[in-house]
């Protein structure tokens, strides 16, 4: 009986030897002002994650390639053209999510080979300094930021869980706890919990509990998130934070 | 001219085991290249017929990935696509994609994994 589950393809089999020459089209396409730019735009992003999604080389290539993750930022975020933003959060979404993509394709979160020290450290550098970047984003543009975060914090997660050895977590927890300092600054009078407070807890169970995700603003969710995922990575952390 | 019916041979040429890269993408060419994309587009479609025989299946598997191959080789092609891309480029990347894609999608498909214990 079918399973509905696709198996993945190789890159090279279908004559793609890396991700460059998806990227330089989606790039082309984002700068262009023609019309059709925008479905070669997501179309491009489509093959690159559709392609990546089965092939972990292609996938390790493709999220280290920081003109990949740049032009992803920028369809996603900065974009003024509106149906190019919503055709690239549509497919995150359900490229991100096996549920909503009823299973048709292994979600990008579940690739389970590890990428390698250097290049973990790549990606969590260049997201890091992106989320500065996101930080004074509008709350209209808060749930592009939502997409972009899942994202990020996709790739982290399992940076972090197979890679371990490549982090220097307390540096890592460092720059993310200055990052909830920095949002808590600007943030904090709309929101009714203190970020701090929240990063005390460290625990994802206690602020679900407590209604955490319907109380903050999504780019600070995705902020939180990732810092408690280097947290419940590495919980000893906590005592070399800033009080 | 995409709107007029494909002419039978035209799919088939296009199909074809032998076709190489320079019959569908003919230097200095554009809108017969343009034109090609599209009857691969519907060589896609009558290939996509669930109860073909598996022999079938798996020669129109073949025929796909060597034109992705193509159409690969044709996404570097600085002729195809030149730097500063004008309204027809934009056309034929868009076409190159969209093929692309659609050749991915039914590529996928029929690598469905069966479970037969069920």
């Amino acid at each position: 009986m079918q399973t509905g589950v696709e198996k993945p393809i190789k890159a090279t089999s279908v004559g793609l030897d890396g991700p460059s020459q998806l990227i330089e089209v989606m790039q082309i396409a984002r700068q262009s002002e023609e019309p059709l730019s925008v479905s070669l735009a997501s179309r491009a992003l489509q093959a690159l994650l559709t392609v990546g999604s089965g092939d972990i080389e292609f996938w390790k290539s493709l999220v280290t390639e920081e003109s990949f993750s740049t032009a992803f930022r920028d369809m996603i975020l900065v974009d003024g053209r509106a149906p190019l933003r919503h055709a690239v959060e549509k497919l995150v979404i359900s490229f991100l999510d096996r549920e909503v993509n009823n299973g048709m394709f292994p979600a990008i979160s579940d690739v389970n080979e590890a990428l390698d020290g250097e290049s973990t450290l790549r990606i969590v550098k260049h997201f890091l300094t992106i989320t500065y970047e996101l930080l004074p984003m509008t709350f209209d543009q808060s749930k592009n930021c939502l997409e972009f975060f899942r994202l990020c914090q996709a790739l982290l997660q399992k940076a972090l869980t197979q890679s371990p050895q490549a982090f220097d977590f307390q540096e890592l927890a460092l720059k993310l706890s200055h990052l909830l300092l920095e949002a808590e600054s600007t943030e904090v009078r709309r929101n009714p919990l203190s970020l701090f407070c929240i990063t005390r807890e460290y625990s994802l169970k206690t602020l679900q509990e407590i209604g955490f995700s319907e109380c903050l603003d999504a780019p600070i969710l995705g902020i939180a998130t990732l810092f408690l995922t280097c947290l419940q990575t590495c919980p000893t952390l906590v005592t070399s934070l800033p009080k | 001219m995409i709107f007029l019916p494909p002419h039978e041979d035209t799919v088939n040429f296009v199909g074809r085991d032998v076709t190489s890269y320079a019959d569908i993408f003919p230097s200095g060419e554009p809108y017969r290249v343009l034109y090609n994309l599209h009857m691969l587009m519907e060589f896609n479609k009558r290939v996509k017929d669930i109860n073909m025989p598996q022999e079938a299946v798996t020669s129109a598997d073949a025929t796909r990935r060597q034109l992705m191959s193509f159409i690969a080789e044709a996404l570097k092609s600085s002729e195809i696509l030149p730097p500063g891309l004008a309204h027809l480029q934009i056309q034929l990347a868009d076409s190159l994609i969209s093929v692309f894609m659609a050749f991915l999608h039914s590529t996928l498909s029929s690598n469905l994994n069966f479970d037969i214990t069920r």
